[in-house]
């Protein structure tokens, strides 16, 4: 059986996403919730599934938000509490909705790090990564002083621009444009114009990540409600799911590079475009990626946008530095990419904000920053996740 | 990661000065990160070995901004992804990554473990000449 078109996204909200270290964090993902059965035209009763990301310290577990919010869900789940699993979790929920499990699934991911300490302090969650037993999820070791997910992502584009002899300056196309994109979008937290200077000045954090490479730390929820198909049916505008494909892992993946970058233990293998153009998400919604209107793409950090276009067939490999110049991201470019401003300038809320972005894309509702009549949208991320979403 | 019996053997070798990986008894081959059994072989059995404490450094990060503490006295310090001679990838420290006699991508490195701090010997990436080169 195909998930093909088995399921839908009926309803999107959030919170707000400005730094906020006296609000709670079920205040934000309550916001994120109401805002998403508003817009799905739902009270909370018809909710009978829960699935979250996150979940506490940082955020909220499931059982508090259901008992909190007065849900009361017959089909739960919960991820690890990292990015890379938007959709695995909406993956998750139209599997559920599919198989009879729920009717409506909402989908939700709140976080708060505003009280928390930096990355690398002990009050920070990601702190014991780096004494994880072979290592952390970024390639950590504190043993050695390999500390914060920063240096995973600095390793790999410094590899990555060996590799390819290339000119790490033109990376700077990523987090121009999306700040652009940003500018657009009412409520980016990062709306400040940002200059080719700005980006070149700005301090190195771990060279040869730059400030302007990451992603803003910051608090906020989204809510993402999935429906089976004759509840999505009869909705005001559904968005299907015609394409999904999971988290990847094993010996040749590294969770900042693409497949064969050759960190870590990868092979030097890699994808080749025709590789990269038949993705599972691209097979089960029979579409390529010269169909698709608008891309959301995960990009805590700038050069991860990149590699995305890469590994999902946009460009060859080691081609994307060039592929992006020219306005190729931009609204009214070939790609119209993070058209929100993505993690890198509206929100780091691990991708839930750009799948919020390609729904309200989709449904012709991204006011000042419209894809004229997008239809296909791709949410894709360098840890192999994906999702291909219609409208009807 | 505290000691245990993931590491031991590693950890022990490392204070006598000696770096040893894991081999896949089945094909021979290094392997990392460590574990109990071989990555290649179903349940395929594993022996400590040494390996020559050289390779090539594939690329090295520079801290610029303190993520860890007890490494402030080494700031700023470099990381580099070093491709053992005998096979693995492993990350090894880097000290005064600006200094003209740092490695750098492409560079022959030599690992050793030092005393760069308090604690546990750490693995250390150092330039080397190659004879003849």
């Amino acid at each position: 059986m195909s998930l093909s078109g088995k399921a839908a996204i009926i309803g999107v909200g959030a919170s707000s996403f400005e730094r906020r270290p006296d609000a709670s964090v079920l205040e934000m993902a309550g916001a994120a919730l109401t805002g998403a059965l508003a817009d799905a035209h739902l009270e909370k009763e018809a909710i009978d599934g829960l699935a979250v990301q996150i979940g506490s310290p940082r955020g909220a577990d499931y059982d508090t938000i259901a008992q909190t919010f007065g849900l009361a869900p017959r089909w739960c789940t919960q991820t690890w509490p990292h990015g890379r699993f938007t959709a695995t979790i909406l993956t998750q929920a139209a599997m559920a909705v599919a198989t009879g499990l729920a009717t409506r699934v909402a989908c939700i991911l709140a976080m708060k790090n505003s009280d928390i300490g930096r990355i690398g302090e002990k009050n920070n969650p990601f702190f014991f990564e780096m004494y994880r037993e072979n290592g952390g999820p970024h390639g950590e070791e504190a043993e050695i002083g390999m500390s914060s997910p920063v240096a995973g992502a600095a390793m790999a584009l410094a590899l990555y621009c060996d590799r390819y002899n290339a000119d790490r300056e033109l990376l700077a196309e990523i987090p121009l444009t999306f700040r652009r994109h940003a500018q657009r979008t009412p409520d980016a937290v990062a709306r400040d114009p940002l200059t080719l200077e700005d980006y070149r000045n700005a301090r190195a954090i771990i060279d040869p990540i730059r400030l302007y490479d990451c992603s803003l730390v910051g608090d906020g929820a989204v809510c993402v409600i999935v429906a089976g198909h004759e509840q999505a049916a009869a909705a005001r505008k559904p968005v299907w799911i015609t394409g999904a494909q999971g988290v990847q892992a094993g010996r040749d993946t590294f969770i900042f590079a693409p497949r064969g970058l050759g960190m870590a233990q990868q092979s030097d293998r890699r994808l080749t475009q025709t590789e990269a153009r038949n993705q599972p998400a691209y097979a089960m919604a029979g579409i390529t990626p010269d169909t698709v209107d608008v891309l959301g793409v995960y990009d805590s950090f700038s050069p991860l946008a990149l590699y995305t276009l890469e590994d999902f067939g946009f460009c060859a490999a080691g081609e994307g530095l060039d592929w992006i110049q020219n306005g190729r991201l931009d609204l009214g470019g070939d790609m119209p990419t993070n058209t929100n401003g993505g993690q890198l300038s509206h929100a780091q809320v691990n991708g839930w904000g750009q799948v919020r972005e390609l729904v309200q894309q989709l449904r012709g509702e991204a006011t000042g920053r419209q894809v004229p009549d997008a239809r296909i949208g791709l949410w894709a991320t360098i840890g192999g996740d994906a999702l291909v979403l219609e409208r009807a | 990661m505290t000691t245990n019996a993931l590491n031991k053997l590693y950890r022990d070798g490392a204070e006598r000065g000696e770096l040893l990986v894991p081999f896949c008894l089945a094909t021979g081959r290094p392997f990392w990160p460590t574990s109990p059994v071989s990555p290649f072989v179903t349940g395929g059995g594993v022996e400590w070995r040494g390996v020559r404490p050289q390779g090539m450094l594939r690329a090295r990060v520079i801290y610029r901004r303190s993520f860890l503490k007890d490494f402030d006295p080494l700031m700023p310090y470099g990381i580099g992804l070093v491709e053992l001679a005998d096979g693995p990838r492993l990350q090894a420290h880097i000290t005064g990554p600006d200094n003209e006699d740092a490695p750098r991508a492409g560079d022959t490195v030599r690992l050793s473990f030092e005393k760069l701090l308090d604690g546990a010997p750490i693995l250390t990436a150092r330039k080397i000449e190659l004879q003849g080169a």
